[in-house]
């Protein structure tokens, strides 16, 4: 049996790659897990080196899918055995886990969220390098959409990353619109070499749900009969839904996991390129660079 | 060729083997401070017991104990700079010249002409019938101004007619041959009152058409016309130019460039304020020119914490400039600058996202790559007060204890890119020796790429055994020289 390859759902942060996930993961042919970070490092050993290193939950995504497709479910003790075998892998390229995963969800299509690695092109490299065949959906949000949810999430917490800011003044101010700029001209490198399977307007879903998973499934050859839509439209059933066990509660974007307040909602859902952004005090609009790439994207 | 254009085989990490350990025999050979290939062979200058003087100059509050066993007397310790040669085809080192002593203006007779050589470079001038190396000298306040040697043959070495230096002035650092002009600038300061190894007294670039026959003169204003512009610390040329960079611990680095002509040039301002970075990019402190840009490694002086000017510490950013002036930031910290919003290309943040590499400090290409090495001050954590850090920092520290930190986390990093944009490391740890907290130098050869290291933790190093500290002889202290090489390095090389 052939295994399909992979699909990578590629964005920038705060841009709906794993509530995406959740969408495509609840069609019958595919299979979607969260975020794996694979590409962090060559090797399964450096992997496992960095997750150790961070603070953060970079490796509960792998952790959980592990846990999910080979160690019996999403329990801490899935985990601890996921974490386990890990350590066996550790001379292996990450790349191969990839494999792994895909052969254990064929015959139905691996589907894997990615809004990290387009921050970095060493880490897209690796993944171009590791699946030259690579199948990849860029998605997209609006800058100001993508900046106010992640303004709101941002809101009263005590570690926001380095790359949401800006550093020109001190101490650094939270202002999105750099890591969008930053990972949208990534994509678009790596994309001069391949283009994506498809250019995916996450919008499209809240103007019109039906059509827009349609132009997904005819984008990946898939079925878009009516019950598959269906299933795509509960994407709170996707087995990855939610947070994990205690020992890896994340994997997904945090918009996927927490509430955003009602306000912020609203506000997102007005964009704009030309005023003043609202996470800023200084008056500061879009800088030119992210206007002419949005409205390259056909924003306004 | 790769699609990137990157015509060799990268370096890894194993790639390379030590062809001299310990300061070549003498732990205190602190730093390898100059190096260049010439007839054949390499030659290293050494500067001598740096971290010993720096305790008696008191530079260094709250490092306790002092890492290296020093004495109260600095002329206890032979600090007369050497130069060392090696035949790549024997494997062997010599010591091809050692500093003179001279009466000094403290009234001793055992003041060393010179403690450091900082700079080297390869140049054939109007006088030479061939090409000579010329070095550039560190000279202690007690002695005379710093020299430029010349060597012939490399067996032979004579100081040439200097630049006329103000009395403060203590070395100089970049050799730059350029329009039919050498130049270098002071790169350090001393009197009895203190020293200040990288601002000088002034900030000029002196130009000289025959080194042979003297006559040095300013091909500069004095910073550049910015007296806030305490130094111009590197040189290089670049698409037709002389770039200069400076140290300003006022509004950040200034990069300045000119077409040559008759002194004094013309200069025009390439950028300023540390390319928006301010302060934090006190200083440029490399550059090296790849695939038609000209890469910059910008930070903060001492090591990445000037305390004299309260700047830092912070971890180094590297940018690269294009012909058209129009630069990029490959490391470092995203921001909104005059010149449009910034991001690091690379995806990596200042230091190759590590706070301990307080420099880049040197660049080169070799085989279609760039290699960044950085300084890194990790393994003075063992020695320092931790206990006002931040608490992510402190929470590191608490999980694995300073010893297993530096470890880890001790000794500077090799990093190469094929295009300025994709990095890896070739190692992350001074080659497996915590105290190599620096690379000094990188030179391309027919032989493979020397990598020679500012490793000062020697001869005897403090270390705590049983809950007590105490100074033991340190096999890996003292500056180390590496050879990278692959299998097609390793073929004949023609001799020269």
């Amino acid at each position: 049996m052939i295994t399909p390859t992979p699909i990578y759902l590629l964005a920038a942060p705060f841009s709906g790659a794993s509530v995406l996930a959740g969408i495509l993961g609840q069609h019958p042919a595919l299979y979607a897990v969260p975020e794996l970070n694979l590409f962090l490092a060559d090797t399964v050993g450096e992997l496992l080196e960095i997750f150790a290193l961070g603070q953060g939950g970079h490796a509960h995504g792998l952790l959980r899918a592990l846990a999910e497709i080979d160690f019996g479910g999403q329990t801490d003790e899935g985990v601890a055995a996921s974490q386990r075998w890990l350590e066996t892998q550790a001379a292996q390229p990450t790349a191969a886990v990839l494999q792994h995963l895909a052969h254990r969800v064929s015959p139905r299509r691996l589907v894997v969220p990615d809004a990290e690695s387009p921050l970095r092109p060493m880490d897209l490299q690796r993944l171009r390098s590791a699946t030259p065949q690579i199948n990849t959906i860029h998605l997209l949000r609006h800058p100001w959409s993508q900046g106010v949810l992640l303004a709101d999430w941002a809101r009263g917490r005590l570690f926001v990353p380095q790359d949401f800011k800006d550093h020109a003044r001190r101490p650094p101010v939270l202002d999105p619109q750099i890591a969008w700029l930053r990972a949208e001209q990534n994509l678009d490198a790596l994309f001069a070499a391949r283009a994506p399977l498809l250019r995916f307007r996450g919008e499209q879903l809240d103007d019109d749900f039906v059509a827009a998973a349609q132009s997904l499934c005819a984008a990946l050859g898939l079925k878009a009969d009516a019950s598959a839509l269906v299933a795509m439209a509960h994407q709170a059933q996707w087995r990855f839904a939610g947070h994990g066990p205690r020992s890896a509660p994340y994997g997904l974007e945090p918009e996927a996991l927490e509430t955003f307040r009602p306000a912020a909602l609203d506000l997102a859902a007005q964009p704009t390129l030309t005023t003043p952004l609202p996470w800023r005090d200084d008056g500061l609009g879009f800088a030119p660079e992210v206007r002419r790439r949005a409205e390259a994207y056909g924003y306004c | 060729m790769d699609a990137d254009g990157s015509k060799g085989v990268p370096l890894q990490g194993g790639d390379f083997r030590l062809t001299c350990l310990n300061g070549f025999g003498d732990g205190w050979n602190h730093y390898a401070h100059s190096m260049a290939w010439f007839r054949g062979k390499i030659y290293v200058g050494t500067s001598r017991a740096q971290l010993a003087a720096l305790r008696l100059a008191g530079q260094r509050k709250g490092v306790r104990p002092w890492p290296i066993e020093s004495p109260d007397d600095i002329y206890d310790i032979d600090r007369r700079a050497q130069i060392w040669e090696y035949t790549p085809e024997t494997d062997e080192w010599r010591l091809a010249y050692r500093s003179p002593v001279v009466h000094g203006n403290n009234g001793r007779d055992d003041v060393p002409s010179y403690i450091g050589f900082r700079g080297m470079a390869v140049i054939q001038d109007t006088s030479d019938a061939e090409p000579c190396l010329y070095i550039s000298s560190w000279s202690p306040h007690t002695a005379h101004s710093p020299d430029v040697l010349r060597t012939v043959d490399g067996v032979t070495y004579a100081a040439i007619a200097r630049p006329p230096f103000g009395a403060a002035v203590r070395t100089c650092r970049a050799l730059e041959y350029f329009d039919g002009r050498a130049h270098l600038s002071p790169t350090a300061s001393g009197t009895k009152k203190g020293f200040n190894q990288d601002i000088s007294s002034e900030a000029v670039i002196y130009g000289c058409a025959d080194m042979g026959r003297g006559e040095w003169v300013p091909v500069n204003e004095e910073g550049f016309g910015n007296k806030a512009n305490g130094t111009v610390f590197e040189l290089v040329q670049f698409n037709g130019h002389l770039y200069g960079g400076t140290v300003n611990p006022v509004t950040g680095t200034e990069i300045w460039k000119t077409k040559g002509g008759k002194p004094p040039y013309t200069w025009t301002k390439v950028l300023d304020c540390g390319a928006g970075r301010g302060r934090l990019n006190e200083g440029s402190g490399s550059m090296c020119v790849f695939k038609g840009a000209l890469y910059v490694g910008c930070g903060i002086i001492n090591g990445g914490y000037h305390r004299a000017a309260k700047i830092g510490p912070a971890a180094a950013e590297m940018i690269r400039i294009w012909p058209d002036d129009s630069w990029d930031l490959i490391a470092g910290e995203a921001r909104h600058t005059p010149w449009g919003l910034k991001f690091p290309l690379s995806g990596m943040g200042p230091g190759m996202d590590s706070l301990f590499n307080g420099y880049f400090w040197r660049l080169c290409e070799h085989q279609g790559w760039l290699y960044a090495g950085t300084f890194s001050w990790a393994m003075m954590i063992p020695y320092m007060a931790v206990n006002r850090w931040p608490e992510d920092m402190l929470t590191l520290l608490r999980r694995w204890g300073d010893q297993e930190f530096v470890a880890r986390f001790g000794g500077a990093e090799l990093w190469r890119s094929p295009d300025g944009v994709h990095w890896q490391p070739v190692t992350r740890n001074g080659f497996g020796n915590k105290f190599n907290w620096g690379i000094r130098n990188i030179v391309s050869t027919p032989h493979g790429l020397f990598v020679a290291t500012a490793n000062p933790f020697g001869p005897k190093v403090a270390v705590k055994r049983e809950g007590r500290w105490q100074y033991v002889p340190n096999p890996r202290g003292g500056c180390e020289v590496w050879l990278g090489s692959t299998a097609a390095d390793a073929l004949p090389v023609q001799p020269q």
